[in-house]
């Protein structure tokens, strides 16, 4: 195993409510060696999504720091992080949250585009293709059932070979062999690229699948949770 | 607890909540809006209509001259010979006067039912003989009745006739039908009729009806030239003698005392008179009356400034009584002086046989009511003086006619409120279909909005049936709420522009109902737009956001071509008005009684061609959207244009949504911008046709210095570039052709000079432009313009030669024949109409009199600030110490008395204005944050695939400017078409044919607000993007 490609140090994470201020995670600290697979688990409402969106420089934390390889996100300004979140991360998430008026090709070039990597058409159609999307290319995500959606999902997250992919609940909405279909898909692909993955889920069949699962409970580690997984 | 959750929803999404009401709020506003300002303009058309009017009611006596003639005539039933019933008629002619009653005519006319019995008609007890088959007292076709001559002073003539009826005759048949008249009452008069009360019994019997302010004895007659003189001093020109008393001087304060004062017993000369006569205070005039043994002597009290008294020389013909027809030599007397001296040198002149006076004493009651009393409304004001009217006319209702003025100007009023409500109504549709419209467009958002909340509440247990009541509980709330707030808004707008003295004139009952229908209408239609798009989107599928790309049903107007049908029938029915001259109506005129004449009906096409023109736009917009190019072949170009290019493509149809809202407020906007600088400039040529020019300089009768046609280089002063002397009074010459002569008004001016400072473009000459018909008028120092109406009734042509008298009536008049070198049919500076118009050099030469009646004058520039600077440099200049009266085109619209004032257009345009801006910027953001509701997953994913927030605001700003940047192209093409629209249908209220007229202010306020709406908009909604919490949204299935 690498040097860590995400550390999480002493992070808490609060929000303001109309009922007050809420902890959503409080002093979490963890690492993700490069290459290495993570799941996430824990009861709903627990904070897994909230530190999620942290690694993925989504949010910035309340206190603590996430880096990212050499980069410390949490200190970032908004436009590093966004240059972060088209470079180094991919996500992919329970909804597929595909653009409506794009074509599957579209929607996967698009990620490119951001990139920088304009023209990479053939590329998108190379990746979609091996994902079982050959047919489907120009159709939008309205004409595509749920699992194809999320394959295109997927596509879209490591289009552009991320560092890093982080999956919130990837297959949630599917079914057993299309949520098979899907991790299969991930850890394939990531492993091809050598992408650290992060990946929240209640589902423990695929949270086996990962190098090491720890568990979120009221924000907090557990750390009767750390589990290594033999691959 | 339904109630209560709905409630909530609302408080604690204020920006939804603020979006979907802000639409009802400022639609209700503008439609409740122009409720209340048609009951505050309204309330004051009364005030405006009356305020001009010289004289209330006039009672003008037929025989002024005393003629004490009486008829009496007596029914009485008998057998009649030979049939059954009978009436035997006995008709008295006494004459009660001192002098002799000359052609003294007694008709009388048989009940039906009865028939003459012939032969038995006796005057004095002497046999008649019958003209024919009929009776001697109604002969022939006309029913002439028996011309019995003279009859002296004193004595009495009895005529006795029997008629018959095969059947009883009714009581009603026999009432009396007899009339009489002779040489000095020429108007018939009913027999048995109370004997004729003097001007002092009537007006003092007048005065005590309720509502009657005051009732003055007028009386005046036009004496011939010569007739005035002062020590060896005599006037040149005609006379008037009033006859009034000091009361009616103080009634009617354009009559103004320069010198002396009124006094009984005493004369007062008007200030030409005195100035021509070289009298003062102290003087004795002397009148020579016809019929008088000899000059009437009349020390002379004051002198008066009479030249402003348009109750003593208005018109009193029924056809023109508006005419001003001022008599400069003018003498007044009291009333019982002009009783006592002037009407008993009439009597014996009308009394010699054979002799036809030309000018009789005119006798009349002149009548102010209690205008403080008139009710705000005219339709209800003219009741009121109707009643009075009736009541003047109830006293001694056989020896006068009544010109009842007030009356006449309050009909045309309430014609025209009924016109203007009418009108103001379909102006006002626009703002109540705008609210229903922004109300539905954004009750649409809303409801895609709360799909993902219906759902959970689905899930939680929620039928559809909660759900539908918590929209009506919703839908309620916001249109309560955006329709009494609505209303309050319009109310304080119109307090605004109308100040709240003019709206609450209106009654409060009329306010309370103007409230209640904005409310009701508001919350009815705006209730209906939200929730029909809710209940629909209650009826979709559940937690599907996807719907607005490939679900969305095309809409039914865009199936049924209804834009296509429409535009059709708007052609159709335009092709129809212009060929049934429906636009060509007269414009509207107090003066005239004529209230403005409006196609209602067309009011119509603005609106069906707003709604057409709209929904073609649209058609064009997803035309045009869908062909857009994709940025690149092989790749999917920059994220920015990418995205942009492909989301107009693909969903052109959802952004038609925002694009209808912003065309359907620009066009509506620019239409009113058009209509307004269309108002403007048509106001402005008609003010300048009426003037003359732009200003007009009116020396005064009391000037004492000379102001001849080398006066006008003076008048060029300070801003003042040109100056045309005219020479002008109404019916001062006498025109005669080959055929025919008339009296006519005759301008003499100075061609170069008065091409150059009269709107030669409003003048209409037949055949020719105006410039070269006066270039003609300049070589031909002996031409004359002669008006078409006058040419073809003495069929005149041009090239003509026709005779003109000049200055008909004064000493200097002069004979002399003229060319006609054009035809006109109108002239500017002329509004109460000119029938020649020939050179003024020729004229002074003929005339030997260079006396110009007024000036016209152009400024360099013509704003109401250049006028005031040329105003006051001409008092600064050659007005110190002189007395010179300067109207000028914006005085001229002050003063303006046509129905065009009442309608107040001005001020429901700026209304309209103010809410259209505002609406403008509401329906630009309802499109914005409707955007960002429905789209903020989208964009919260771009960010998170790594979209840098400048990169969505461009994103969200060039969505946005597509739609608004279409929506302002359409709306101001469509608003274009609008407008010209308006203006053609409203040209009734113009003098002059207006073009159409195009600010420039205007249309970029319009435009810079839309630009500022959506740069702001996208910008604000931007920053809300930042704000979302994407970790939440974006896991939500």
């Amino acid at each position: 195993m690498s040097a860590a490609a995400v550390r999480v140090e002493d992070v808490s994470m609060d929000y303001e409510t109309p009922g007050g201020r809420v902890r959503a995670l409080d002093g979490i600290s963890l690492e993700v060696s490069a290459g290495e697979s993570l799941s996430i688990v824990g009861p709903s409402g627990c904070g897994k999504s909230t530190l999620l969106g942290l690694i993925g420089a989504l949010d910035v934390p309340t206190a603590g720091r996430v880096r990212i390889g050499e980069d410390e996100v949490s200190g970032l300004g908004e436009r590093e992080r966004a240059a972060l979140r088209r470079g180094v991360c991919g996500f992919v998430f329970q909804a597929d949250n595909l653009h409506p008026f794009l074509t599957v090709v579209e929607n996967v070039g698009f990620q490119l585009a951001l990139h920088g990597a304009d023209g990479g058409a053939e590329r998108c159609v190379e990746l979609l293709v091996r994902l079982g999307l050959a047919d489907e290319l120009g159709k939008l995500p309205d004409q595509l059932s749920g699992g194809q959606r999320q394959r295109v999902a997927v596509a879209r997250a490591l289009i552009h070979r991320p560092a890093v992919i982080l999956a919130d609940e990837p297959t949630g909405a599917l079914d057993a062999g299309n949520s098979e279909r899907v991790i299969d898909l991930v850890i394939a692909v990531g492993g091809e690229i050598g992408a650290t993955l992060v990946m929240v889920t209640h589902d423990p069949e695929a949270a086996a699948r990962m190098d090491r699962t720890v568990t979120l409970r009221d924000g907090r580690l557990t750390t009767a949770g750390v589990i290594a997984h033999a691959r | 607890m339904l109630a209560r959750y709905a409630w909530r929803d609302l408080t604690r999404n204020p920006r939804r909540t603020v979006a979907a009401a802000i639409g009802i709020t400022l639609g209700v506003g503008l439609f409740s809006g122009v409720l209340f300002f048609i009951d505050g303009s309204g309330a004051s058309m009364t005030r405006r209509a009356i305020a001009p009017l010289a004289l209330d009611l006039q009672r003008v006596l037929t025989s002024p001259l005393g003629a004490r003639l009486e008829l009496t005539e007596r029914l009485t039933p008998i057998r009649a010979p030979g049939a059954g019933n009978g009436v035997r008629v006995a008709l008295t002619v006494t004459n009660h006067g001192t002098v002799p009653a000359h052609e003294v005519v007694v008709g009388d006319e048989l009940a039906p039912g009865l028939a003459y019995v012939g032969g038995t008609t006796t005057r004095d007890g002497r046999l008649l003989r019958d003209p024919g088959a009929g009776t001697p007292l109604a002969q022939g076709l006309a029913r002439s009745g028996l011309n019995l001559g003279a009859v002296p002073p004193g004595r009495t003539v009895r005529l006795v006739y029997v008629a018959k009826s095969a059947h009883p005759v009714p009581a009603a048949a026999l009432r009396p039908r007899a009339q009489i008249s002779s040489q000095q009452s020429i108007v018939p008069t009913r027999a048995n009729v109370p004997s004729q009360l003097t001007l002092g019994e009537l007006a003092a019997r007048v005065r005590r009806i309720p509502g009657v302010a005051h009732a003055d004895g007028l009386a005046f007659v036009d004496l011939p030239p010569g007739s005035l003189s002062v020590g060896g001093v005599t006037t040149p020109d005609t006379v008037r003698v009033f006859g009034f008393d000091r009361a009616y001087a103080a009634h009617y304060p354009a009559i103004r005392t320069v010198a002396g004062s009124f006094a009984a017993g005493r004369g007062a000369l008007s200030a030409e008179a005195a100035r021509t006569l070289r009298a003062r205070p102290g003087s004795v005039a002397t009148l020579r009356l016809p019929g008088a043994r000899g000059p009437v002597p009349v020390p002379i009290g004051g002198v008066a400034d009479l030249s402003a008294a348009r109750s003593l020389f208005n018109s009193r013909r029924s056809t023109d009584l508006e005419s001003f027809l001022y008599v400069p030599s003018s003498i007044v007397l009291d009333l019982e002086t002009f009783r006592r001296r002037v009407v008993p040198a009439f009597q014996m002149a009308s009394a010699a046989h054979g002799t036809a006076t030309k000018s009789l004493p005119l006798e009349e009651l002149d009548v102010l009511v209690q205008r403080s009393r008139l009710r705000s409304d005219p339709g209800a004001a003219l009741a009121q003086t109707r009643a009075i009217a009736r009541a003047v006319r109830a006293i001694a209702p056989e020896q006068d006619y009544q010109i009842d003025n007030i009356s006449n100007t309050l009909q045309v009023a309430r014609d025209d409120a009924a016109v203007a409500k009418r009108m103001f109504l379909f102006l006002g549709i626009p703002g109540a279909l705008l609210a229903a419209f922004l109300a539905a467009f954004a009750g649409g958002i809303l409801a895609l909005a709360q799909r993902r909340e219906q759902a959970n509440l689905r899930i939680r247990g929620a039928d559809r049936s909660h759900l539908l009541r918590m929209l009506a509980y919703r839908t309620l709330a916001l249109a309560g709420a955006g329709s009494v707030v609505g209303t309050a808004l319009g109310l304080l707008s119109v307090i605004a522009i109308l100040g709240s003295t003019n709206v609450f004139e209106a009654s409060t009952a009329e306010l309370a109902l103007s409230a209640l229908i904005g409310v009701g209408v508001g919350m009815f239609t705006t209730a209906l737009a939200l929730y029909v798009p809710g209940r629909r989107s209650l009826q979709g599928e559940i937690g599907q956001e996807r719907g607005e790309l490939v679900s969305r049903p095309e809409p039914a107007w865009r199936r049924l071509r209804l834009d296509f049908v429409l535009l059709a029938v708007l052609v159709a029915g335009e092709a129809v008005a212009l060929g049934t001259g429906v636009f060509d109506a007269p414009p509207g005129s107090v003066y005239e009684g004529r209230a403005v004449s409006l196609p209602t009906a067309l009011l119509l096409a603005p609106v069906v061609a707003w709604i057409a023109g709209v929904m073609l736009s649209l058609r064009v917009f997803d035309a045009l959207a869908s062909r857009l190019p994709l940025p690149a072949a092989t790749g999917f170009g920059t994220p920015v244009w990418g995205i942009l290019v492909r989301s107009l493509r693909r969903r052109s149809w959802t952004l038609a949504g925002g694009t209808s809202a912003v065309a359907l407020v620009v066009a509506f906007g620019m239409s009113l911008a058009i209509f307004t600088a269309t108002y403007d400039a048509a106001k402005g040529a008609d003010a300048r046709f009426l003037v003359g020019s732009d200003m007009r300089v009116t020396p005064s009768v009391l000037s004492t210095r000379p102001h001849p046609s080398s006066f006008a280089s003076r008048l060029r002063t300070g801003p003042v570039r040109v100056v045309a002397p005219v020479v002008f009074k109404p019916q001062n010459a006498v025109l005669t052709s080959s055929f025919n002569e008339d009296q006519v008004s005759l301008a003499a001016i100075e061609p170069a000079g008065f091409a150059r400072v009269a709107p030669l473009s409003g003048a209409s000459f037949p055949g020719g432009n105006g410039k070269r018909r006066l270039a003609a008028l300049r070589r031909d120092p002996r031409g004359a313009l002669i008006n078409a109406r006058t040419a073809d009734e003495l069929k005149i042509g041009k090239g003509d030669r026709v005779q003109v008298l000049f200055a008909r009536g004064t000493r200097r008049q002069a004979l002399v024949a003229l060319r006609v070198v054009g035809i006109f049919t109108r002239l500017p500076g002329f509004p109460q109409g000119v029938q020649v118009v020939a050179n003024l050099a020729y004229y002074a030469s003929a005339t030997h009199s260079d006396r110009p009646d007024f000036f016209l004058a152009r400024t360099a520039a013509h704003g109401p600030a250049d006028l005031a600077r040329a105003t006051a440099a001409l008092r600064a200049g050659p007005g110190r110490g002189d007395r010179l009266t300067i109207d000028t085109t914006r005085t001229a619209l002050d003063k303006d008395q046509s129905s065009l004032t009442a309608l107040n257009v001005k001020g429901l345009l700026r209304l309209d204005a103010l809410y259209t801006l505002l609406m403008a910027a509401a329906a630009i953001g309802i499109f914005v944050f409707g955007l960002i509701l429905q789209r903020r997953r989208e964009y919260v994913t771009m960010r998170a695939q790594g979209m840098r927030t400048g990169e969505l605001r461009r994103l969200v700003l060039g969505e946005t400017a597509a739609v608004t940047v279409f929506g302002l192209a359409a709306g101001m093409l469509v608003g274009s078409v609008m407008g010209y629209l308006l203006v053609r249908v409203l040209r009734p209220l113009f003098v002059l044919d207006p073009g159409v007229s195009l600010s420039l202010l205007g249309t970029l306020t319009l435009v810079a607000l839309v630009a500022v709406a959506t740069v702001a908009s996208a910008l604000a909604a931007t920053a809300l993007l930042r704000r979302l919490r994407p970790t939440e949204l974006l896991r939500e299935a």
